[in-house]
Parts: C-alpha cells; structure tokens; sequence
C-alpha cells in the first residue's frame, strides 16, 4: 500500500488504484513543519524526507507540496530564502525554515493529531484499550 | 505594482520547480541513468509542471482584476475567431440599445427636465380649470387675487406667450416674447448674465430682457446691447438685461426671445387692455410654496380664497369660468410638448423596449448555438481542471464585451436617432442632448441586456459531462434535443413580440388613414385657406368686415376662383368660446355647461368652405348691422340646445334677460375646427356684421382642385392690390392645414413600422438560425430518413411543419398579449377599436408568410442532403 499526500487529481492518479489513500487535509502541513523542525530545506529535500522516513510509503505529490508550503510561507509559519547550496555556491535554492509562529502551531496540530488517533483507535479497537 | 509583483513570483516559482527538477534527474543519473533518460525519469516522477503551478497559483489566489483581465483577453480572442457572429451579435443589440437611448434622450428632453431655476421642487403650477374640468388660462384679475391674498405662495408669477413683430431698421420679424408679471425672476430665482432683471416692486416700465440665444445671434454678444432700443410692436423697450444661457422659459420648448413686463400689454394693443379685469384668461401661474406647505393645502387654500372673493364680489359660483384651481408639481415648468408628446413618447418607449426584448432573445438564441458548438471546447477546458463556475464567468465577459459595445454604437445611433426624430416631428426648440441621465440609462441597459441574453447561454455552456462530450462521434444520428428547448421558447418569444409590435404599427398606420379620410364636414382639396394679420397694417376690428368685403371682391375676379369668404377663425386655430346660451323657452338641466364657440363670418362663408346647410339660409347681405340678429347653429348645438326639434325660428340670448335677441335662421353640418379625433362642440356663425371680430383668415373655393398651385401665387398677388401692408402669414390647402395637424399620428405610425419591421426582421433571423442549426446538426439523422426512401418533400416539409408549428404558437401568445395590450394605446386610436381583426389577421398573415419564407431556406437545403454524404460523415 502507497499513500500518497495530495489532493485526486485526473492526472496523477488513474481513478481504478484502489489501495491508495488520501489523507486528510492539514496532515501535509504538519508533516512539512515537522519536517523543518530539524532545520532549514528546499521542496525537494522536504519530499524526500518524508517519503525516506516512511520507507517510501509516504509519497509527496509536486502538485500538493508546492501549494502547502506557498500556504504555509503566507499563513507566515515558515519562511523562505534563496541561499546556495553548501558544496556549490553558484547554484541557488528556495530554503524554508520554521518561525516562531510555526513551531507553535506544530505543537498544536501534534496534540489535535494525538488527540483524534487516540478517538479514532478507541472505537476502531475497543478490546484492545481494555 | 501589483503586476509587478505577480510577475516576480511567477518568476520565483518557475526558479524553485526547475531547480526540484534539476534535483530529481541529478538523482536519477546517480542511479545510473544516461543524462537523457535521467530527464525524462525526472519529469515522469515531478508530475505535470503546469498543473502544479496552475495549483499554486490557486493557492496566492487571483485579484478580481487579473481575473478580469484574463476573461477579456478571452473574450476578445473569441470574438475575433468568429468576426460573423459577434458583427451580428454587437450590431442587433446596438440598434436594440440606439432606439432606446433615442427614445429615452426625447423623453429626457421633454418630459424629465427641471426649470434652470432656484428650488425648482418648491414651485407648482396652478391650473385654472372649468367645470367640465378643462384648462383654460387665469385673467389678470384672478392673478391679482391669489398674488395679493394667497399666503401659502412666498410668490406668485405670471406670464404669457406671445409673438410679437421686431421691427429694426432694415427688417421686421417675429419673435416669441414672454409677458412676465413683475416678480417673475425673483419668484423663479433667475439672475441677469448682464444687466439686471426687474425688481419685483414697482412698475418697470417699458424695458425688456432678452435671452442669451438672441443677444449671441442678434447683437453679436456685444455689451453695447444693454441700455439699446428694440420696437416690439411698434413700442420702443429699452433692453436691460440678458437672461442667463440655461434658461428657457418655463416651458420646454417655448424658448422665448424676450421678456417684457405685463404691465406693457396695453401698449402692445392700444385701447385694448387686458389688464385688471377678468373677460380675458390669457396667463399661466407659477407659484412657489412656502416651506412645509404642501400642494394639498395650497389647493384647499385656494378654493377657500375663491369662495372669499366670490362671495365679496357676488359672483355666482356656477357661472364662474373659473370654477377650480387645480395645483400640480412645477419643477418641470409648464409644457404644451409635454401634453402633446407624454403619450406618444411612452408608446414608443414601450415599442423599442419589445425591439431590444427581440434582439435579446437572438443574441441569446446564436449564443446558445455557439455554446453548442463549442461544447467540445469547454469539455476540455473542463477536463484538465477549469471550474464550472470559472466557465460559466468566461462566458458572462464575453456577454458583457458584447454588450458595451453595443452600447457605445448604440450611444452614436441614439445620437442621430433623436435628432432624425425632432427633425421629423418638426421640433426645432428641443435639444437632446447626452447627459448623465442619459448615459447612465445606456449602461444600465447594456448591463441589463447582457444578463437578459447571457445567463442561460452561459450555465448552459459550463454545463455538460466532459468525458461524452470529447468522444468522438457523439451526438449524430438519433441526437434530437427530444421537445423544445430554450431556443424554441426564444424563438417562441420573438413572434409573439413581433406579432405585437406588427398590431401596434398596424393599428397606428390604420388610425392615421382613418385620420386623413375623416370627415370634416368641409371640403378640403379645391378649398385655400389664407391667414392674415390686418391688425398689424392697422385696421381695426370695426374696419375689417369692409376690408374682408374689398378682398373678397378682387379675388373673386381671378379665373381659377368660384367663391371666397372672410371669417375669425381658421382650422387648428381654436375657437373662442363665448358663455352663456340661454335659449327662450327653455329651461337650463341644472349642470348644464353654457358655453358654445362662436365664428364669425361672411355670407358665402358656408359655400365655400362646403360646409353643408342641413336646414333654413345661409347669410345673406341684408344680414347687416342695425336688422334683427340672426345666427345659424352647427348639428351638435341644435341637438343640445333645441333638444331635436328644429331650431329655425327659435330664439337665445347670451343671458336669461335677453334670450330673444337672436333668432336661428340656419343649421349646418358639424365641421371641425380644433382636431380630427374630438366630437365637435356646439357651435354658432354670426354674421361680421352684427358680431365684431378680427378677421384673420380668407377662405378661397377653387373651381378645380388641380388649380391649388396656380392660384395660390394669384390669390397673395390679388391681396397686394387691395392692401400690400396687410401681412400675409400662411396660405395653404385646406388638406395640407388638416395634414400639419396629423403630423404627429403620422409620424407615430411611420416610427411604429419601422421597429414592427425591424423586429419582424430580428424574429425572422432568429428562427431562420433556429432552423438552419437544427437541420445542420439533424444531417445524419435526415440522411437516414432519405437512405430509408424519404421523399425530398416529406423533408421539406418536416422542416416547415416545425416552423409552422413554431410560429403558432408564437402567434397565440402574441395575439393574447396584444388584445391585453392594446388598450394601453386605445387614446390614440381613431376609427377602430383596439382588437380590430382586420389589423390583428393581417399582422399574423404577414408573420406567417415571413416565416415560411425564413424557414423555407433550412427546409430546401435538408431536402438537398445527399445520404451517402451524410451517412458516411459517421
């Protein structure tokens, strides 16, 4: 099973792949500043963190993580420079880093997170919590 | 700025996902990729570029404004593919909006403008009326009373229009001059441009203010015309003012060249003042209402007043001529163009209204076909992810663009539209002009008519399932739009609405024939009506009758002549009404009116003018001053005075006392003298021997009526001989005289056939594109038909079978809406009622015989299909 974050597009997902999932909105957010809480990253590092750390289950479509971070950059959770890449000064990329504002709102969305799995598992799997 | 910005991150963005993707293949070529391969494998695993950026674009969220511009760069573009359509589109709407906004620039001119004046809100019109409840003017006397004693006015003018001779060195014209009481410009608030005007105290004396039209044509704008002299009828004023530019008067369309004091009219007719009694009504009242009077008190107000003076004076209220004053809203001024034109103007309204409504419903109606035919171009802009409703707004533009430019034509139509219009119905004083009133009626229209035309096309358009759509060979054979869709209601709408206005032109065009051939009870081909001006050479009314006499004699002479007449009166003169018949013998019904018309003329007035003698004998020359005096009464007189008996020997007076004074020797034919369309009043004929009055009018009868031309030039040269100084003023046919009167139903009824035409025109090309599509998208299906052994006629006439059926029903409804409609317009009819089947089948003829015509060309072409053809276009 694959998950992929995004929204359905006509594009990139033939409708028939039944065993892929869409997650719910807001979760994208959370992962990407979860994600730079380990410090600044381009778009493509931040896809490829995701997508590494969930062995690949986890995949990042183009078409939805390039919207989230211009959201997130506007709701002013994250910013972004332009800075060479350590090696090679003369090639440059679009570095997002968490604020302030963003780390606040990383922890609350953590909590909203625990909080609805924790909903969600007591009544998919009562016995278990017993 | 704003742009600047977008465009910076435009910029930003392309930056960012080219350096992801420069990223992604470096990774592939680690992975041991040629640099080739690397790239594609990059672009495979980036996804669709465009796509992510259309998604963040979503995401900064467009201005309204770019969103703006983006649909009419669209619209634009789409305009410019398809020239025919929107050519046809723009120009139906322009002609629908340039009627309108005519129509509307009149009806601003005549009937919304304010008076140039102070508070014009504040000032009402008092209206003097009779019992009867017609308006007639107030005499000096009753201005002096309600000016003296009114004390819910904080003023009161008065004024008077006349036309009276310039005289200067080298020439003599008229000129329409205002006799304004004393306090007129202060009551109506109007300073000097030069000069000064009259304080309201005092008597000014003979002075004169001119209007700035005639001190720019007259006096060159010159200073200098201050402190000159102008002979006005023979009395020299001496000019003290130059009233401002804007002002016209208190009546639109008077447009008045000079003012001059009240107080100067027995100057202008020596002997003769009109001042300080009550035998003459000859002025109109403005008066302005003190603050948080209302018109109601004022009118409650006065009727206490003049049951005050009336009862001070002993005069008995129902002999009163003034019987009410009635006191209606002044802002506008007083109008007799506004009485004469307020219905025909809202006639005409409500035609091009129904001519837009027409040319709606066939922009309309190509827009739905073009949506059709774009269909496949929306499913796939639908598809790679446009939304409905982004749809749906693209279309609305494009409605909108249509429509401005509609409107901006329409604007340069309308111009010289009103002004073909005022030239026709021979309307020099009024100006349309444009104004904001008058375009922001335009742009409100415009706006109006792009929603009225656009919506439905428009939802129609974002409608659709995009993947049916984009397969090939969708809808051919078997893909009837199953009933009637909204085209056919359109199209429905649009016969029906021509069915109406086809009515309304016929039954004005039927009126206005009716007009021409009604009876006047004269004979109006080989008669000549001179109107003449002896007063102006000198003669006084005691002087006329043996004038007329010499007059008479010498034209009498010319070879062309059978007879000739004097009288006081012409045709569309008026006539003066003279009160109160008292008939010897007879008792009065208590509410009866008393008043008859009076004319005064010589003997062989009756012969000439073929007024047709039912009973007793004409004048005759014995008929003098000194012998007993006689009259001869009309038909309509006989029968409300003599109650059907014979009048011949029967006796009245003009008061109880004196009822036997005069006897009726006569009874002639009703003849009309005001207009066609009312019943002829009572009337008398008195000889000008034993009635004194102005003889203004010589009547000519011709042996031949092909002689008019000739003896037109024969009759002003025969005048000259008697008297050259005596002016003469108009000479014409009697039919032309009764013509100049129908001027306005004539023009009403050209102006109605036209739009009926127009919008038979608009129907006609609406059905016939309703048509053309439909067979055009039936090919395969006709084809199949005919392949089956269809005949070419049996396809004929399935195609004319649906526009018969079409029409039919267009027709009903337009038949049931006109019968409803037609009583709005009932005022103007003359001769026939509003649901007159001879108009209302001819109309529905002519319709049908101009649909068949329209749908005979998409009939012919369906029976030209060539089954294989279109069989194999599958």
């Amino acid at each position: 099973m694959i998950v992929v974050l995004g929204r359905m597009s006509a594009m990139a997902i033939p409708s028939e792949s039944s065993d892929r999932i869409q997650l719910l909105q807001g979760t994208l957010d959370m992962l990407i500043l979860r994600t730079l809480l380990f410090g600044p990253a381009h778009g493509h590092q931040i896809a490829k963190h995701i997508q590494r750390t969930t062995d690949d289950l986890l995949q990042v479509e183009h078409g939805s993580l390039y919207p989230a971070l211009h959201r997130l950059e506007r709701k002013g959770w994250i910013a972004a420079k332009w800075e060479p890449a350590g090696k090679d000064l003369k090639r440059e990329f679009k570095y997002y880093r968490l604020t302030r504002a963003g780390k606040k709102q990383l922890v609350a969305e953590e909590s909203k997170w625990k909080t609805m799995t924790d909903v969600i598992g007591r009544l998919m799997w009562p016995a278990e919590e017993s | 700025m704003r742009w600047q910005r977008r465009k910076q991150r435009e910029q930003d963005l392309d930056r960012e996902l080219l350096s992801d993707l420069e990223l992604e293949a470096e990774e592939q070529r680690e992975k041991g990729l040629s640099t080739e391969e690397a790239r594609y494998a990059a672009r495979r695993a980036f996804g669709n570029a465009t796509y992510v950026k259309e998604e963040v674009r979503e995401m900064w969220g467009w201005s309204p404004l770019d969103r703006l511009k983006q649909d009419l760069i669209c619209a634009l573009r789409g305009m410019r593919r398809s020239p025919g359509f929107a050519a046809t589109a723009v120009l139906s709407l322009a002609l629908g909006i340039g009627a309108n906004t005519a129509i509307f620039s009149l009806i601003d001119a005549v009937l919304l403008r304010m008076l140039p004046v102070r508070d014009p809100a504040q000032l009402v019109i008092l209206d003097c009326l009779s019992r009867n409840g017609t308006r007639g003017s107030f005499s000096h006397a009753d201005y002096e009373w309600i000016s003296d004693r009114a004390s819910m006015f904080s003023g009161v003018a008065a004024s008077a229009s006349w036309r009276i001779d310039w005289k200067t060195a080298s020439t003599k014209r008229r000129l329409n001059a205002d006799l304004v009481s004393a306090n007129f410009f202060a009551v109506l608030g109007v300073p000097s441009a030069l000069g000064h005007v009259w304080e309201p105290a005092g008597d000014p004396g003979a002075v004169a203010v001119i209007s700035h039209g005639l001190w720019r044509r007259e006096f060159q704008s010159s200073p200098s015309a201050l402190g000159s002299t102008m002979m006005l009828a023979d009395v020299p004023f001496e000019i003290v003012g130059v009233a401002p530019p804007e002002f016209f008067g208190t009546a639109v369309g008077d447009n008045p060249d000079v003012y001059i004091p009240l107080t100067t009219q027995p100057l202008l007719n020596p002997g003769h003042s009109i001042l300080h009694t009550r035998n003459t009504g000859w002025l109109e009242l403005l008066a302005r209402l003190r603050p948080r009077v209302t018109a109601r008190q004022a009118r409650e107000g006065l009727a206490v007043l003049y049951a005050a003076v009336r009862s001070e004076l002993h005069i008995d209220a129902n002999r009163d001529a003034v019987n009410q004053i009635g006191v209606s809203p002044g802002a506008g001024g007083i109008s007799w163009l506004r009485v004469r034109f307020s219905e025909p103007l809202h006639i005409l309204m409500g035609l091009v209204a129904l001519v837009l409504l027409i040319a709606c419903a066939n922009v309309s109606n190509l827009l739905l076909a073009r949506a059709a035919a774009r269909r496949r171009e929306f499913a796939v802009r639908l598809a790679i992810g446009a939304s409905r409703s982004r749809i749906a707004r693209q279309l609305l533009t494009e409605c909108t663009l249509i429509a401005a430019l509609a409107g901006v034509l329409g604007l340069a139509i309308a111009q010289n539209l009103s002004r073909l219009l005022l030239g026709l119905a021979d309307v020099r004083s009024v100006r349309a002009s444009l104004n904001w009133k008058v375009l922001a009626f335009t742009g409100a229209l415009s706006l109006i008519t792009s929603l009225a035309f656009g919506v439905a096309p428009s939802l129609r358009g974002a409608r659709g399932d995009p993947a049916s759509t984009i397969k090939p060979g969708a809808h051919s054979v078997g893909d009837r739009a199953g009933g009637w869709g909204l085209s056919h209601w359109l199209v429905i709408t649009q016969v029906a609405v021509s069915l109406l206005l086809l009515t309304t032109a016929g039954l004005l065009i039927r009126t206005f024939r009716n007009l021409e051939h009604a009876d006047t009870g004269f004979d109006r081909d080989r008669v000549i009506e001179v109107q003449v001006d002896p007063g102006a050479a000198g003669y006084k009314s005691e002087q006329m009758p043996d004038l007329a006499e010499r007059m008479i004699e010498r034209i009498q002479t010319l070879p062309t002549v059978e007879s000739a007449s004097a009288s006081a009166l012409g045709f569309g003169w008026g006539v003066m009404r003279v009160c109160c018949v008292s008939v010897e013998g007879r008792i009065p019904r208590p509410d009866e009116e008393k008043v008859v018309r009076v004319q005064t003329v010589t003997p062989d007035y009756f012969r000439t003018m073929g007024i047709a003698m039912l009973r007793g004998r004409p004048f005759t020359l014995r008929d003098t001053a000194g012998k007993p005096e006689v009259a001869v009464v009309n038909e309509s007189m006989a029968h409300k005075y003599f109650d059907g008996s014979d009048p011949v020997g029967a006796h009245f007076g003009w008061s109880p006392q004196e009822s036997g004074k005069i006897e009726v020797v006569g009874v002639v034919k009703d003849a009309r003298y005001d207009s066609l369309r009312e019943e002829t009043p009572p009337m008398l004929y008195q000889s000008v021997w034993q009635r004194r009055a102005n003889l203004n009018f010589i009547e000519v009868r011709l042996k031949r009526p092909d002689a008019v031309g000739r003896a037109m030039g024969e009759i002003r040269a025969a005048m000259k001989t008697v008297d050259a100084g005596v002016p003469v003023l108009d000479i014409s046919a009697m039919s032309a005289q009764v013509d100049r009167t129908l001027g306005q139903n004539r023009l009403l009824a050209q102006l109605s056939a036209a739009f009926g035409f127009l919008a038979l025109a608009l129907a006609s090309l609406g059905l016939y594109g309703l048509l053309s599509y439909g067979v055009a998208r039936r090919t395969a299906e006709i084809g199949v038909r005919m392949a089956l052994g269809a005949e070419e006629r049996d396809v004929k006439w399935m195609v004319l079978q649906e526009t018969l059926i079409l029409t039919g029903v267009g027709l009903i409804t337009g038949i049931i809406v006109a019968i409803g409609a037609h009583r709005l317009i009932a005022a103007q009819l003359f001769g026939l009622s509003a649901t007159d089947p001879l108009t209302v089948g001819g109309a529905a003829g002519l319709m049908i015989a101009v649909a068949c015509a329209a749908g005979y060309v998409p009939a012919h072409r369906a029976s030209r299909i060539d089954p294989m053809a279109a069989l194999r276009n599958e």
